[in-house]
């Protein structure tokens, strides 16, 4: 009972040049994961690194150009449409900035209840409901009949958290959902999904580029640079023994190189990235001849932690 | 800190700044005071309509059409800078008073090449030519950590990254020497990784050119790092003032304690409760129409005198709260 990725890559198509030459950019390299039931993987990275893209893949927003997703068991690319129902009532997004993810013409009540009706529940069954969802995100019962635009960004982001579990989804992806949220009201945010996670046994992914809320929250720890994945480990490991350079470099363990002029990752950066060479290449402060030439592979440096790195 | 000298640049004194809004003018700052010394930071901290920008805009009158200052005063080197004309304004600002903004990705002009842009206020204010000003662009871009000099001069803004770009805001910001410099939430659009690395540059600069800082931020935590003073705004007002080691370590005011407690330590438990601020703060458009202190709907130590009036500030002259029940020293 899991959601997993495996292999899993994510490519995009950069555009098409003559003769015959098609460039991509990779946006998740070959990341193998897993959610699991009443646990939390966090991901770390930095922007550009892949981490909403790998949500999206999860959230089967995306398909995967290699690899492939599997939900309890079964692969979603071979989903027919009665399975991907199911599939989207047990999986479900809480995205970084509800303003933009919330469709702003509706009134907050909709937006709680717009997935009740599309799974077939009555306006009495829909009202009860969101009455118990605002009770559970700790919101007033008058918010239900104002608009988007009339509540403040943290109240907005418990009404999306509400959105969420109102099909009682066991998979939570959250993309980031404290960074556009006051300092002062993120905590109770970030209570709030812990509460839930340990009251109804939620699967949840959590996404961010904050190091301390990702230690907090998580039992195992995923970092990624460029779509691949550099270590992985459980949540106090990671952050007592962090084995890979990249990860030593996050937790400001040791200080990155100068950082490349461009690191919007070019083209050529990616084709190599993907080829012989780390990825990390280009900012590791303990690089070696050997990283030019031949890309480490994650392996297991500790029972349950692996790392991408010849020397971790 | 002891680099810290005690001539005060900028004296900001009561000011009161509204916006237009509908059919009413609402004040979005009110009665805010403080003063910056030459050599050192002194971080301005506060959520989403807290002021905190405002406050800066305002003191280098560079507010939206709807915004103007009501009362109070702000003087930088013996100067009213809000009774200048605005030629005498303009060429204060870039040359005496820098502003590196929160986006530089939007604040470069995406037509020009980079040297070009970081050149450009010695062009305007000291009269040189591009060709002229280059080598000293150069100069500033290396010392603030750039090697590829050459490449980056000769670079559209969407060529580079959000870090090397905000490197070369700030080279631009101090190509003329500034004895003050306005930072508005300069790391809040870069990646964590970068962010500790542009604010120990802000902290190197000011204190090779002994310049004054204003840095304007939303996290109190990142701040106590590199600032020596921290202003704590909460719905427009001033809600405690002080050396940086005693509002971390013995805040008065319930906000400032409240943001403390907040923050994820390392002590914590794993997946334990953290302590929260109940409510959410206040909408600008509110907060003005009510009497009183706008912290108290989510202050744990409110009484019935803090819906009268808002509290005055109270304690030393250099650490001041605007609490009338503060918090205990421990």
């Amino acid at each position: 009972m899991s959601l997993t990725a495996i292999d899993t890559s994510k490519r995009f198509l950069l555009g098409r040049r003559w003769p015959l030459k098609t460039e991509y950019t990779v946006g998740v390299d070959a990341v193998t994961c897993e959610v699991l039931p009443g646990q939390t993987l966090g991901v770390v990275g930095e922007s550009g690194s892949g981490k909403s893209t790998l949500a999206r893949l999860m959230l089967g927003l995306l398909t995967p150009s290699a690899g492939h997703i599997e939900f309890e068991g079964k692969s979603v690319a071979s989903f027919g449409p009665g399975e991907w129902r199911s599939f989207r009532q047990a999986v479900q997004p809480i995205f970084q900035d509800p303003r933009s993810s919330l469709n702003w013409r509706h009134s907050i009540e909709r937006i709680i209840t717009e997935p009740l009706q599309n799974f077939g529940q009555s306006p009495k069954q829909r009202a009860e409901r969101s009455l118990v969802l605002l009770e559970q995100v700790r919101l007033p019962t008058h918010i239900l009949k104002r608009q988007t635009s009339d509540v403040s960004g943290g109240q907005l982001q418990r009404v999306a958290i509400a959105r969420a579990l109102a099909l009682d989804p066991r998979y939570l992806i959250c993309d980031e959902p404290l960074s556009a949220l006051d300092v002062s009201v993120q905590a109770g945010v970030l209570n709030l999904l812990l509460d839930l996670q340990a009251s109804r046994n939620l699967a949840m992914m959590f996404i961010s580029h904050d190091l301390e809320v990702v230690r907090h929250v998580s039992d195992r720890v995923i970092v990624m640079y460029r779509g691949a994945v550099m270590e992985d480990a459980p949540a106090g490991d990671l952050y007592r023994k962090p084995r890979h350079p990249y990860t030593q470099v996050l937790l400001g363990r040791s200080a990155p190189l100068p950082e490349d002029v461009t690191t919007a990752p070019s083209v050529a950066s990616i084709t190599s990235a993907r080829g012989v060479r780390c990825p990390f290449t280009d900012r590791c402060p303990t690089r070696q001849d050997r990283c030019f030439t031949e890309r480490p592979k994650l392996r297991q440096v500790e029972p349950q932690h692996r790392a991408a790195c010849h020397f971790a | 800190m002891s680099a810290v000298s005690t001539a005060t640049i900028a004296d900001v004194r009561g000011l009161t700044v509204a916006y237009h809004s509908g059919d009413s003018w609402l004040q979005v700052v009110r009665d805010v005071s403080f003063q910056i010394r030459t050599g050192e930071i002194l971080a301005i901290v506060g959520e989403t309509g807290s002021g905190k920008s405002t406050t800066a805009s305002a003191m280098i009158r560079m507010l939206p059409r709807n915004g103007r200052v009501v009362s109070g005063s702000v003087r930088f080197a013996g100067e009213d800078l809000l009774g200048l004309s605005d030629r005498a304004m303009r060429r204060l600002r870039g040359q005496d008073i820098a502003y590196v903004p929160q986006q530089p990705m939007s604040a470069f002009n995406p037509t020009m090449t980079v040297g070009r842009q970081v050149a450009e206020p010695l062009v305007i204010h000291r009269s040189l030519s591009y060709r002229a000003a280059a080598p000293k662009a150069a100069q500033r871009l290396r010392e603030m950590g750039i090697h590829e000099v050459d490449r980056v001069m000769r670079s559209y803004p969407h060529e580079l990254s959000g870090g090397m770009l905000q490197r070369a805001m700030i080279a631009s910001a101090m190509i003329c020497q500034p004895r003050l410099l306005i930072a508005d939430e300069p790391t809040s659009a870069l990646d964590v990784t970068i962010q500790r690395q542009i604010l120990e540059l802000i902290k190197q600069v000011q204190i090779e050119y002994q310049l004054a800082v204003v840095l304007i931020s939303h996290d109190l935590a990142v701040v106590s790092h590199v600032a020596d003073r921290i202003l704590v705004l909460y719905g427009g007002r001033a809600a405690e003032i002080g050396p940086t080691a005693s509002m971390v370590n013995a805040p008065r005011h319930p906000y400032t304690r409240g943001l403390l407690r907040s923050t994820l330590t390392a002590e914590l438990g794993h997946k334990a409760k953290l302590a929260s601020l109940a409510g959410y703060p206040p909408n600008p458009l509110e907060v003005d129409r009510e009497p009183g202190c706008p912290f108290r709907p989510r202050c744990h130590r409110a009484e019935t005198e803090c819906s009268v009036a808002f509290p005055p500030l109270e304690g030393q002259p250099s650490h001041q709260w605007a609490c009338y029940n503060p918090e205990p020293t421990a």
